[in-house]
């Protein structure tokens, strides 16, 4: 009977000891992943669909890992099937999700990851400005929206005629009539290029 | 009479779960209540790529939690793994939706 129990507690150790190991490996999979394939990956995070299913799946990682116990009982299943169900229930959508994720998305162009960051600064140089600029390119007939726009610190003579981004027209109040949230593109804009008065209607 | 070490083991299973409980119920509670506060979190790509992090981190830190066993000093190692799970790997993911839409993102919000 005490032999039992140590066999018992013995593979809980060692199932421990392999959740553990899953999740460093979820963990450097994932870093590994935004720094090799950095653009592929930005691409993963802002897509529609692939975005919010990763998230999903980190976030059912984590329910996972605080629940499984109570998903498998630890005596009732043999302890090599005990490892896949771990594996594949919890583990397998989130690592294969970063892994061949960024393969998926490699082909879309999305404008430059700096951008990201000078999204967040503020303006360092008194005759710097906001302007709205492509994220990704917009065809024609297609709205502006959060998603293929973005907003950039930049300087208004290298970017003669874009729009400058003020109070009324800028993101988060597309009921404004001023607001250049749903505005139709009249020509296609290249991604990182800023969007001018002329490309957009209504005009301003 | 359970021996100490399962006891132990007992009282850590029932911590992570009633934490991660509460950690998810304030999220679904705060989006409930709030979800323009909540929204822009899985819109925003900085946002979206910290809440990954966050999560995947939290994971990591639940797994070394269940997995670190107390051999001796019970009440200070159990107090211990549990202040540093919280602190550490728990913390940063509540911040993000507690605290991380109030941070303005967009440049004009500081016109």
């Amino acid at each position: 009977m005490r032999c039992s129990e140590n066999i018992v507690e013995s593979r809980e150790r060692l199932i421990k000891r392999y959740i553990l190991k899953c999740a460093i490996i979820q963990f450097i999979f994932a870093i590994g992943s935004c720094i090799a394939f950095h653009e592929q990956f930005l691409n993963l995070i802002n897509d529609e669909i692939l975005g919010p299913t990763l998230i999903a799946f980190a976030i059912w990682n984590v329910i996972g890992i605080a629940f499984y116990s109570f998903f498998i009982p630890t005596n009732k299943i043999a302890h090599d099937m005990q490892k896949v169900l771990i594996l594949i229930l919890f583990f397998a959508p989130t690592i294969s999700l970063l892994t061949f994720g960024p393969m998926l998305k490699g082909g879309q162009t999305f404008y430059s990851p700096q951008s990201i960051e000078c999204f967040r600064e503020e303006p360092k140089a008194k005759e710097t400005v906001h302007m709205f600029f492509a994220r990704h390119p917009i065809a024609r007939g297609e709205p502006l929206t959060t998603k293929n726009t973005i907003v950039l610190a930049v300087d208004p003579q290298k970017n003669v005629g874009g729009i400058i981004a003020t109070k009324s027209n800028h993101f988060g109040d597309s009921t404004n009539k001023d607001s250049m949230l749903l505005r139709k593109c009249i020509y296609p804009i290249e991604a990182g290029s800023p969007i001018r008065d002329s490309d957009i209607e209504p005009h301003y | 009479m359970e021996e100490p070490f399962k006891s132990d083991e007992n009282l850590k299973r029932k911590l992570v779960a009633a934490a991660v409980a509460v950690q998810f119920g304030l999220l679904f509670i705060m989006y409930s209540a709030t979800p323009g506060y909540v929204i822009p979190l899985f819109q925003i790509t900085i946002a979206k790529t910290i809440v990954l992090f966050s999560l995947l981190w939290q994971s990591l830190g639940l797994a070394l939690y269940r997995y670190s066993p107390i051999y001796r000093h019970r009440k200070f190692h159990f107090a211990l793994q549990t202040v540093v799970l919280i602190v550490v790997f728990m913390a940063p993911f509540s911040l993000v939706f507690l605290i991380g839409p109030a941070v303005p993102t967009h440049p004009t919000m500081a016109m």
